[in-house]
């Protein structure tokens, strides 16, 4: 198996020439198990920790937005609420002969 | 007699009923560990001349002065610390969570049609140790990012969940855009057209200024002493704005995984593929050929240290800590580079040290 492996090498650096990310990675999973044992295991434990980053950050970014859309709506609501209580306030000072009040 | 007899038993069945402690090996038992004494060896390497030139004294015990023996222990304290949390995360690392993390990921869920979750799990595990005391940094963004995934596991965000589902609800927030999408029964498709309905949502800011315009021109008075826009008007546009920060927050909390992961990477902007697009490029332009080995090989053999070297024995060890060297090195290169594709290149690197045949 790991007489194999300047084959496997280079065919591997044959397609990270070309510029193909996802063949790359798909050459990877497809042979992962031919590189010598301490190679496969150190590629694997990549391949976890991308997939472990990538959830973790998609965790913490959802949290993030989530709160961050809850304080938007709630200033929204104050402004819209602010706005309630000045129409109120406008409607009343015309009824009680008032002048046009900007608010 | 008998009392030494009685002493030794009670001393054993005292040992027995004792709780179990987690044994943490001495100086002298991590020397005698096999697996554990290489380990060590390579946190001292890494560290440096100084940590190599420790390493090299361990080896033969005879040179080791008695101020060494200070420097060594202090090593060996925090190696043991860095075992032990590498123990302790590695024990949390369960059949489940290899399951979990190979969803939505092609790689993963490839190798688990040849490997069980349990043999991935013990690869990790191993792996885990050995980045800990080589690449503390590196260990440490595992550690944090594994604490985000394990907390999202036991229901830690659920809270923040609950919240965002009686503000939709409250507010009566519509995501049907989002649900329409989720009939379409292709998988690419409906993700794509969700990135898309997602960006023309998300922005929160854009809403709050616009909202926040809206009351500000209903408030405002025109040259004639006139309101510029109606308050209706401006209510009318807040509750769309609220409508358009209710969409996007209720869709994070009704969609399945698939959609969910998609959703969270557009909204906030997915950085790692972008880390690891630069990686790539850097690995492929600049990549360690065979050729290229055997060229440094021959360039370290015109050295004046090697041509020095009188006989075999002592060639052979120069290429050995030469290799050494080497395998060093890339792991150096891609702890400083950091990314996907640096690491998977110090792995090759190094299997090419390691294979390659190089002439004394």
């Amino acid at each position: 198996m790991e007489d194999n492996f300047n084959k496997l090498y280079e065919e591997f650096l044959r397609i990270a020439e070309s510029g193909d990310e996802d063949a790359a990675k798909k050459f990877l999973a497809d042979h992962v198990n031919e590189f010598p044992e301490k190679t496969r295991d150190e590629i694997l434990f990549a391949f976890f920790e991308e997939a472990l980053l990538k959830k973790a950050d998609a965790i913490t970014g959802r949290a993030t937005m989530q709160q961050q859309g809850m304080d938007a709506i709630a200033l929204l609501q104050k402004a819209k609420k602010d706005l309630e209580n000045d129409a109120r306030i406008d409607e009343l000072q015309s009824s009680l002969g008032g002048g046009e009040t900007a608010v | 007699m008998a009392l030494d007899q009685y002493k030794q038993r009670a001393q054993e069945e005292a040992a027995a009923a004792a709780p179990e402690k987690p044994q943490e090996h001495t100086l002298s038992e991590t020397l005698a560990d096999t697996e554990e004494s290489k380990l060590f060896g390579e946190m001292l390497r890494s560290e440096g001349s100084v940590g190599e030139e420790l390493a090299t004294k361990l080896g033969k015990p005879e040179d080791v002065k008695p101020g060494d023996i200070k420097d060594i222990e202090e090593r060996h304290t925090k190696f043991i610390e860095r075992m032990r949390e590498a123990k302790d995360m590695g024990e949390k690392i369960d059949k489940d969570t290899i399951v979990e993390m190979a969803k939505g990921n092609p790689f993963l869920s490839q190798q688990l049609k040849i490997m069980k979750p349990e043999q991935l799990a013990q690869i990790f595990k191993k792996q885990l140790s050995s980045i800990a005391i080589k690449d503390e940094s590196r260990f440490n963004g595992i550690k944090k990012a594994f604490d985000v995934a394990q907390g999202y596991r036991d229901g830690q965000y659920k809270k923040l969940d609950e919240k965002v589902e009686k503000i939709c609800s409250d507010n009566k927030l519509d995501v049907s855009q989002f649900v329409e999408i989720m009939r379409n029964p292709n998988a690419n498709e409906r993700i794509e057209l969700f990135r898309k309905e997602i960006k023309a949502a998300y922005g929160f800011k854009n809403f709050i200024t616009a909202g926040l315009y809206s009351v500000y021109k209903a408030k405002a008075l025109d040259d004639k002493g006139k309101l510029k826009a109606s308050i209706d008007g401006a209510m009318k546009q807040m509750d769309k704005h609220i409508q358009g920060i209710g969409a996007v927050l209720g869709a994070s909390v009704e969609l399945n995984d698939e959609v969910r992961e998609a959703f969270m990477r557009e909204a906030i902007g997915d950085r790692e593929p972008k880390k690891s697009e630069q990686s790539f490029k850097e690995m492929s332009s600049d990549s360690m050929t065979p050729k290229k080995a055997q060229e440094a090989w021959a360039k370290e053999k015109g050295s004046g240290a090697y041509k020095a070297l009188t006989d075999d024995t002592a060639r052979q060890t120069h290429l050995d800590n030469w290799k050494k060297g080497r395998e060093y090195g890339a792991e150096k290169e891609a702890a400083e580079k950091g990314g996907f594709w640096a690491k998977i290149a110090a792995a090759l690197i190094k299997a090419l040290f390691a294979k390659e045949k190089f002439d004394l």
